[in-house]
């Protein structure tokens, strides 16, 4: 049933993201297009149109993303749609798990939309003289092992805390509608939001290299002595604990959204 | 065993005690009318058949087991309001029954849903509030369940709306499954009931067979049911 669960997610969902990626999509390609085909006069002209129109499309993806997951499930949950969702005959871990899988799907596809349009804004902020040259520059970049493993590793967290933040949505917007809560939902989850992403941000105070002091600390060392490879060794001592942090603390989340959506829902 | 066994059963919204102790027992290939006025906890009990409401105390068994994913895949739902997508259209709609539910009869849907003269893709948000209530009814029916839980089905809607209702749950009820239906329009609905739980106060006030209801009080069922709540 997880996999029923998750199919009628993406469908439901389907339209919504399909508009939304392919205008990304035509912003990202136009964008590499101009680049392409165009001489340096008619980039000039071009070129920051395309690039704010990719930057905006960033924002706005994510936004919509956040603000769509947040919404399709609190309606289909606890709006008219919960009546159908609950007579499923569909255990809760399924029910949670499987919307939630749904949603990290999107999310990755987003965060992929995400990478690629920031390629775009670099590729199309480089005049097409200096194509040559840009490649070059990747590829030397791309070489060194502590720099690739490093963008790698700020690509997956970036993503896993994408996903964190759709568990800590769905744990809010069922807290918030917990039985004794009856009035308000909407107000409830923000604040069940912004208390669980607070709370979390002190409990990871507790862990040495998550500390901010211990961050302030490593990136103070690094812009002082202005060493590439430095500052990306740097950046991995922290993320690395950070992207298991972020993966625990996600599993936690949603248990505990299972837990309450199988023991206290109570569909009015 | 019986097909339900409700046993003590409390809730509460808040500090209002919607049901306090209610017992009740249901058997196979019955229909069953769910009497009682406004707020006498019809809907609230229904609703922990149907697992939408899980902060109940006392033990509810559906087919010997408590409720959860076999009662759920026994027991066909239609609530008081409309559940479905906006932007569904009647094709989908099939599919995720299909998908979910075993006993779902894709083609009995897909005849009854051109009986209502539906396009199977137009979407249900288009639809009149009406016609999405006869549609939801039609994917409820189209199951073969054991238990089928209506909760007001003729809710307002127009006479003929409601002859179509009616004609449709008698049809599609065979010997195997049971009904049990909620409504105000007792008047209306009592020729087909086989049995009447009236509630009160959050209990079961009466749970007899309507032919011996009539029998023993000389009344009809509507005419006992403005007896009893007057």
């Amino acid at each position: 049933m997880f996999g029923k669960v998750m199919k009628q997610e993406l469908r439901a969902n389907s339209l919504l993201y399909g508009v939304a990626s392919a205008i990304a999509l035509l912003f990202a390609f136009a964008t590499v297009m101009n680049r392409t085909r165009g001489t340096d006069v008619s980039y000039l002209v071009k070129a920051p149109l395309l690039i704010t129109g990719c930057t905006v499309a960033i924002v706005v993806l994510v936004m919509l993303f956040l603000i769509h997951t947040a919404l399709r499930y609190q309606k289909s949950m606890y709006g008219n749609e919960g009546y159908l969702t609950f007579s499923l005959p569909v255990s809760s871990v399924e029910l949670v798990t499987g919307k939630y899988a749904a949603a990290a799907l999107w999310g990755i596809i987003v965060c992929v939309l995400c990478a690629l349009l920031c390629f775009s804004i670099l590729y199309g902020a480089v005049a097409p003289s200096g194509t040559e040259l840009f490649w070059a520059e990747v590829g030397k970049v791309w070489a060194m092992d502590g720099i690739r493993s490093s963008m790698v590793l700020i690509a997956v967290s970036l993503t896993l805390s994408m996903l964190e933040t759709v568990a800590i949505l769905y744990l809010a917007i069922t807290l918030a509608h917990l039985p004794f809560i009856r009035k308000g939902n909407g107000i409830f989850a923000l604040i069940f939001f912004f208390g669980i992403s607070f709370a979390e941000g002190k409990v990871m105070e507790l862990i040495p290299s998550l500390s901010t002091e211990y961050i302030e600390q490593t990136m103070t060392a690094i812009l002082d002595k202005a060493d590439l490879d430095l500052f990306f060794q740097g950046i991995r001592s922290f993320l690395l604990p950070a992207a298991i942090s972020t993966v625990v603390m996600s599993v936690v989340y949603l248990a505990v959204t299972i837990l309450l959506a199988r023991k206290y829902t109570s569909i009015q | 065993m019986s097909l339900v066994e409700i046993k003590n059963l409390e809730h509460r919204y808040g500090n209002h005690t919607v049901l306090a102790g209610l017992n009740l027992t249901l058997e196979e290939g019955e229909i069953i009318g769910l009497l009682g006025p406004n707020g006498v906890g019809k809907t609230t009990l229904m609703k922990i058949l149907c697992g939408l409401i899980q902060n109940y105390d006392g033990s509810v068994l559906v087919d010997g087991q408590p409720i959860g994913v076999h009662s759920k895949s026994i027991i066909s739902y239609l609530p008081e309001r409309t559940y479905f997508r906006k932007s569904e259209n009647v094709k989908s709609a099939i599919g995720m029954f299909r998908d979910f539910y075993k006993d779902f009869d894709e083609k009995k849907a897909m005849e009854m849903a051109m009986d209502l003269k539906l396009d199977s893709k137009q979407k249900i948000g288009t639809m009149s509030k009406g016609m999405q209530e006869k549609l939801q009814l039609v994917f409820v029916m189209s199951r073969k369940a054991k238990l089928f839980v209506l909760d007001e089905p003729m809710g307002g809607v127009d006479p003929t709306t409601r002859d179509y209702i009616l004609t449709t749950i008698l049809n599609q009820y065979t010997e195997n499954s049971s009904i049990l239906l909620s409504t105000h329009l007792v008047h209306d609905v009592e020729q087909i009931f086989d049995r009447a739980v009236f509630l009160k106060q959050g209990r079961v006030f009466l749970n007899e067979q309507v032919d011996v209801l009539r029998a023993e009080t000389g009344m009809s069922v509507d005419q006992y049911f403005r007896e009893v709540y007057r």
